[in-house]
This record gives C-alpha cells, structure tokens and sequence, in this order.
C-alpha cells in the first residue's frame, strides 16, 4: 500500500523548548502505526501539528497525496484526519447520538432536523463500537473510557481515512479495549490508517504493524514489532545514559519531616508510603496521569485522603486543608502556574506575601508597611526575580520563568519546611530552569524537605536524592538518586523492569 | 527596593495606583457640565445635598465592594437594607428609654450582618452559586419585611431614631450620614489596602483555586466578606429608615443594583480579584451627581434612569477597550 501520510521535516519550537526536530516518518493504507515515546518526547505535539490545533515551524505533511498547508482542525478532519483524544470533548447534558451527529447533523427540507434518522444511524455505530451504550443516554452519565468511545463512534461517522488514537486505553475496562481492537482491526482490512500512540508496550506489540519512537523531539527509529525487542525499544524510548549537572548527595539524612503511611485514594491511587526527610529531595516520577499530581494535591489536604495517615514528627496537626497544611509546614508550588499558581492581576508583592502575609501583619491584621517591604525585597533578591523594581507590577505581566520564581518564593516566604514541587520547571525557557534547579539544591542543603514531581528524567536524575517510582496509582519502585540510570527510571514507569530476568542472573 | 528610583512606595497597595484616572477625568467633565448647565448646582448647600443623598449608596457599596472584590456577588442588599431598616424603627418603638436609639441603630446593624453570614454560609456550605443564593435571600428577605410589617408603613417610632439620618454632628456642616460614609470609608480603605484580610480578597477574587492551594483559608474570607456586605446594607437600611422616620418593607427597591453599578463602574471586575475602594467612590459620585444634576435641571426621572445605565455602559466599554489595547501592548514586550 502506498503511504497516507507522510511527514518530512517537521519541527516545531515552543519558547525555550524545541519540541520537534526534523521529524519524517509515514504512515501506509491500512497501516497501524504505533507512536511511543517518554513524557516529552513530542508525541502530543506531533498529533496537534496533524490535526491542525498548531503550527507547524518547518517542514511538509502529504496526506493521501496532496501536500497540506498549515491547516486548521476542520481542514484536517474534512481531509480525513479524526483524532481521538484522551478528554474527548462532548457536550455533556446531550444525549449520545446528539453528540455522534453535533456539527454534522442531518437535516431534511426546512433545515429540520431528522432526528428518527440520526437515532438510527447513531444507534448503528454505537453497536459497532459499545453495543451496551444506549444513544440515548446522556453523555453526563458516561465514564470517561465510555465517553471516549462516543468520540470514537463520532470519528467513525466521517469515514476518516486515518485515525490517531492518544493513550485510548488509559482508563478503559477489558471488554472495552477488546471492542476498541476489533474497530482497529476492522480499519485496517478496510484500508484505514491508525496511528496509535500508548505506553503500553504489549498493546503495541499485539496490534501495530510497525512502530516510531520519538525522543527529545527527535525521531529516533521505525521498525517492525518483529524486528524489535522490547528491551530494546525501551532503550530507545529512554536514550542513552543521560549526564547533567548531578547535585551532591545529601551527607546526613535530616529529620523526619513528614512521614506518610499507606496513604490512597479510591480510584486514583494506594499503598503510597514514604517519609521526606530535612535536607533530602524526594522525587515522584511516573507517566503523566500515573497519580503524582493527586498524590501530591492530597498530602496538601486539597483533595481527601480516604486512606492512611500523614504525620508530622515536629508537630503539625491533621491536614483537612490547603491552610492546615500551612500550619503543618507544608506548602506547594502547583503544576499549571496559569490555572493554579499566580493571580495573575494582583501585584508580584502581593503574590509573594500571599502565603506570608500574617507573618508581616501586627495582631488585629494591620499589615506593617517596612516589614512587608523587606520581605517583599528579600524574596526578590534571594530568587532574583526580574525586572528588579516590578513588585508592584501584575504578576502577570512578568516571563514565564519569573513568575515560577514568584510562586516558588511564595512558598518558600509561607516558612513551610516541606516544599512540594510540582513540575516546577514546565514551559520555562533553560536559562530560568537552571536557576530554579539551583535554588531547589539551596533549599534542600538549608533544611528544607523537598517533594519534587516531574516529567523530566533529567531534572530527576539531576537533582533527586531518592526516586519513587508511580505507575497506575502504586508505588512500583524506589531508586536511589545518585547514580540512577534514566534507562532503569523509564523502564520502571513504563512497568517493563519484569522482562528482563536475565539481568538478574 | 530603596536601590531601584523607578520602584513604588508602598510596593503592595497596587490597586490604588491603578485607579482609573480616566474615571475621575469623566467625574470632573460631569461637574463642570452641571456646574454650567444646572443653577445652583455649584453652591454649599447642594454639595453638603448630595453628600448626604449619597451615603446610604456610598456605605452599601463600600461593604458590596469587599464581595465584588473577591468574586463574589450580593444581590440581597436591598432588601437585606429594608428588612434591617424595618426592624430597627421597630426596636425604636419599644426601646422608648434614653440610649434605645443607639441600641435600635445596632439591632438593624447587627442584623443585617448576621443576613450576611447566612450568605455566606450557603454559598460556603451548600456550595449554591452566589447570584443564585442571593437571589433567593433578596426575595426572602423582601416577603420578610412585608410580613413583619403587614405591607404598612411602620409609625409612631421616637423622634430620637432620627438621629442617625438626619441629625448632624455639626450643625449645618457635617450630617451624621456623611460622617459615618467617611467613617466607613476608611475602615474599608484600611481593611483592603493595609491588612492581611485584604490581600486574601483580592487573591480569592483574582484566583481562588491558587488561593486555596497557597494556604488561603478561602470559605472563611468568602463568609466574611459577605458579613461586611451585610453589615454596611444593615447600616445604609438604618440610616435611610431613620431619615424617613418609619420602617417601610417596600424601601431600597432595586438599590443593589445601584450598588453593584457603583462598584463597576469604579472599575472592578464582576469575576473579582481586580477594583479599589477609591475606584467605588468615583462610581457612587458619578451615579449621584448625574442623579442630583439632572433633578435640578427638571430632567424627567425616567431619563434619569436611562443616563444612568448608558453611563455605566459607556464607562465600562471605555475600560474594556484600553485594557484591550494595553493587554495587547504588554504581550508584546
């Protein structure tokens, strides 16, 4: 079969990130083509620059033998492109078949819409993908793998000539997954295309025909299932061994500051122990998705603990919320700065001092003027945060990197001596990571107990002193910082560790 | 920052720099414009009129201002203010003794703060969006105030409620609504600017997830603010009834409406985090003097309503559209 698609060339930069290098690889007719890669390695992108949500800086796309420009998401799905995502979006107070037919509705004369036609046909399709999701039912009452299945129904209807499917599988139930590779292989013996990105490895290798690993942006190889083995194609998800700056281990283990015991929550996560120590950086690795960030949120009292306990050996009450864990010392650099870490309106002072702001306010709460000006002064010196003088500016008119300082500072002002750190360094150019990467050591060699998550194999190996390891809500292994491999630290993410006995030797 | 000359003062009292100077620029036009086209307008007499015409305004706003500011939104000051209105003249009626004025003015206080509480404890509690809340409670307290009045208007209160609203501390000079509208101010002033209570508004306001997540006890500020909100609506239905000389369950109709057209148009955000105390006194002095300008210059009061709403409109859509432009300006650099 000739190639669908074909890409040459393609790269794309965000800023200070090169998230595509020069990516070419094709896809045939009824081909299924798996892409794999670690957190990063631009595989979200690269299905963004194919359905048309981003721009594309170099390179060429021919789809079904036509060169395409930069295009739009409608362009890409009237091309025969539908991509599946892991949130599909779906009106959710409209009933399925609604949803299967939004924006592509089947009217009659009038501009009335047939809706016992639509039913039908809606009622066709879910058979074929979920035969036990009535078209009837509102979409608000479905699971996530269900609502997915939805879209998916929804993609089929346009005929689409290739269909890229993003992690379909994360959250989906046997029998659904069974459904989901009856369609696949449906397509293929019609002569569809799929792309289909997982890091599920024995998925991979059960359905796809070949396969691409993309690394730091970079295609690395394309190769038959048959042709690779799994060890092998984990090495080149995870690259060689990765060398960067390595902090010097902490010399004595600190005090425990914070010990959790078998802490879960239902659905989500379980069985998570561990203890962080005063001057130790504790890393939580994983994919994306694997739990961190909940994990995390949940020792904050922002989400409930159903499971385990949290306790402070210097005192520290129960943690119901974010203000409790204030109390406790416990403070929180948020993933997301936009959504979740700055007020984006109120000054850089008052985004410093928000954690603060008691500690430079008299007994009724009347704030005192010098104090806050040198506590305001103090954090902006000590993280340097640019432009110098700008404390009275919004916070949001400062550079990415400077307003992760600003949060970072705000954290560090709150006293708290357990910092949690969630992907501190996401979407900030190199020059303003190093310096947070810098100032984690600082903190950590002050006393501080550090919770660092990441998607970064390099920031871990970089600056961890202990690595856990979370895959699918468990703890599946604890590494020692130091002299980590990145090789081991994927492998272990990926939950690939168990084939190769023959180390074990 | 002492190094740096372009830094400012007092680094954490933003909002009161961004004032929009536009708005007081529209205040001064709208003066000189009565100023020629109305009679009498320029005199001591009408200013000290408007001043006090405007306190009830001016002292709800202040309190809406604090629930404005943190995201939120209070649609029962009016009848919140009648119903506290209502009971204090009643309260009056009974405490007939020396100092039962006083006492009568504390139990409208007191209780429209504790309206406000109840606000704030369903919105926190029941997790019901505040409009929806408010609405509910504005209608609440509006068939309250009926029923406890039974549609009349309450008489017989002792002439010594009419302290409060119509009595001066300086004879001539200084009414006692004007005092306590100053009073309020800069308590409000004080609370937002220097405290840590309002550095916690304006975070809530401005991001409640990063507020919560930053250790902000966020429900407990929320509950507060409508509290204050409650309060200063007890206080403006205290004065406007002691000024009246009876509880009326039918007064301050429609008058959270003016007072969140007041806090706009100071240039606060409806979806919180941004807007300044001073900016809330722009808008209250726009809303009177446009008030006070055309009556003096027998403007029918239906048009007086339509200029009113065009103003807020106008001002608004004036803000809206240079803080596009600056938006667009920042990014760029």
């Amino acid at each position: 079969m000739p190639p669908i698609l074909e890409l040459s060339g393609i790269s794309k930069a965000y800023p200070g990130v090169q998230a595509l290098s020069e990516v070419t690889f094709s896809v045939a007719g009824g081909e299924v083509h798996a892409l794999l890669g670690a957190n990063g390695a631009g595989k979200s992108t690269l299905i963004k620059v194919l359905a048309g949500a981003v721009a594309r800086d170099a390179g060429e796309i021919t789809f079904n033998g036509v060169r395409i420009g930069q295009t739009d998401p409608h362009d890409a799905a009237e091309r025969g492109i539908a991509v599946l995502y892991q949130e599909p979006a779906l009106v959710p107070y409209l009933s399925v078949a609604q949803n299967i037919f939004l924006g592509q509705e089947r009217s009659g004369r009038l501009g009335l819409l047939r809706r016992d036609d639509q039913r039908r046909q809606a009622a066709d399709i879910m058979a074929s993908v979920a035969d036990w999701i009535d078209p009837e039912a509102q979409v608000a009452t479905l699971r996530t793998s269900e609502r997915q299945l939805v879209a998916l129904a929804k993609a089929l209807l346009r005929k689409p000539k290739l269909l890229i499917l993003d992690e379909p599988t994360a959250s989906m139930t046997d029998r659904e997954i069974a459904g989901l590779f009856a369609i696949i292989d449906r397509m293929r013996t019609a002569g569809e295309s799929v792309l289909y990105i997982s890091h599920r490895l024995e998925e991979v290798y059960s359905i796809a025909d070949r396969m691409t690993v993309l690394r730091d942006g970079r295609h690395i190889a394309t190769a038959r299932p048959a042709d690779l083995a799994r060890p092998d194609l984990v090495t080149l998800i995870a690259g060689g061994e990765v060398h960067s700056e390595v902090r010097r281990a902490a010399n004595v283990p600190g005090a425990p500051l914070l010990v959790a015991e078998e802490l879960g929550r239902d659905g989500v996560f379980s069985g998570i122990s561990f203890t962080i120590h005063a001057g130790e950086i504790l890393a939580l690795a994983g994919l994306v998705g694997a739990g961190r960030t909940e994990i995390a949120r949940t020792i904050l009292g922002a989400d409930p603990l159903d499971h385990g306990t949290i306790r402070f050996p210097n005192g520290g009450q129960k943690v119901r919320n974010p203000a409790d864990a204030l109390n406790a010392g416990v403070a929180m650099v948020p993933e997301d700065r936009k959504r979740t870490g700055i007020v984006p309106q109120m000054s850089v002072a008052d985004n410093l001092l928000m954690s603060s702001v008691a500690q430079v306010a008299n007994s009724v709460g009347l704030i005192d003027a010098a104090r806050a000006r040198a506590a305001v002064t103090g954090s902006v010196e000590r993280l340097d945060i640019r432009p110098r003088g700008a404390s009275g500016r919004p916070v949001e008119t400062l550079s990415g990197g400077n307003q992760q300082k600003v949060v970072l500072g705000r954290a560090v002002a709150s006293g708290a001596r357990v910092l949690i750190l969630d992907e501190p360094t996401a979407g900030i150019d190199v020059g303003a990571k190093a310096e947070i990467h810098r100032l984690i050591s600082d903190l950590a060699a002050k006393g501080h107990g550090i919770l660092l998550i990441s998607s970064e194999t390099e920031e871990i190996l970089a600056l961890a002193d202990r690595i856990l390891v979370i895959r699918e809500g468990r703890l599946v292994r604890i590494l020692e910082g130091h002299g980590a491999s990145s090789l081991d630290l994927v492998r272990s993410a990926l939950g690939e560790q168990q084939t190769e006995p023959a180390h074990v030797a | 920052m002492s190094h740096d000359p372009t830094a400012p003062r007092r680094a954490y009292s933003w909002a009161l720099r961004r004032t929009d100077a536009g708005l007081w620029l529209f205040l001064l036009m709208l003066i000189l414009f009565f100023v020629v086209m109305a009679p009498g307008f320029m005199s001591t007499t009408n200013g000290l009129n408007v001043l006090r015409q405007m306190s009830v305004l001016a002292i709800a706003a202040f309190g809406a201002s604090f629930v404005i500011f943190s995201g939120g939104l209070d649609l029962s000051v009016g009848s919140n203010a009648a119903l506290s209105g209502v009971l204090a003249a009643m309260a009056a009626r009974v405490l007939d003794i020396p100092g039962g004025a006083e006492a009568s003015w504390l139990v409208g206080i007191i209780f429209g703060a504790t309206f406000g509480l109840v606000n704030g404890m369903i919105i926190t509690r029941l997790h019901i969006s505040p409009i929806i809340t408010t609405l509910g409670t504005l209608t609440i307290g509006r068939g309250l105030a009926l029923l406890v009045t039974g549609g009349v208007s309450l008489f017989g209160v002792p002439s010594s409620f009419q302290g409060i609203g119509r009595g001066f501390l300086i004879p001539g000079v200084l009414p006692f609504p004007v005092l306590i509208m100053v009073v309020v101010l800069i308590l409000a002033w004080v609370a937002l600017k220097r405290s840590t209570f309002g550095v916690h508004v304006y975070a809530v306001g401005g991001n409640e997830e990063a507020a919560r997540l930053a250790g902000i006890p966020v429900d407990r500020v929320k509950v507060w603010v409508y509290v204050i909100g409650g309060a200063t609506a007890g206080l403006a239905g205290v004065i406007l009834a002691s000024r009246l000389g009876s509880g009326q369950a039918a007064s301050s109709e429609g008058l959270e409406l003016l007072v969140i057209a007041a806090v706009v148009l100071g240039g606060a955000s409806i979806t919180g985090g941004q807007g300044s105390i001073w900016g809330t006194v722009a808008g209250v002095l726009i809303i009177s003097i446009l008030a006070n300008g055309m009556s003096i210059m027998n403007v029918e009061p239906f048009y007086q309503r339509i200029v009113t709403g065009l103003a807020l409109l106008i001002a608004v859509g004036i803000d809206q559209y240079r803080k596009r432009r600056s938006g667009a300006a920042t990014k760029r650099g």
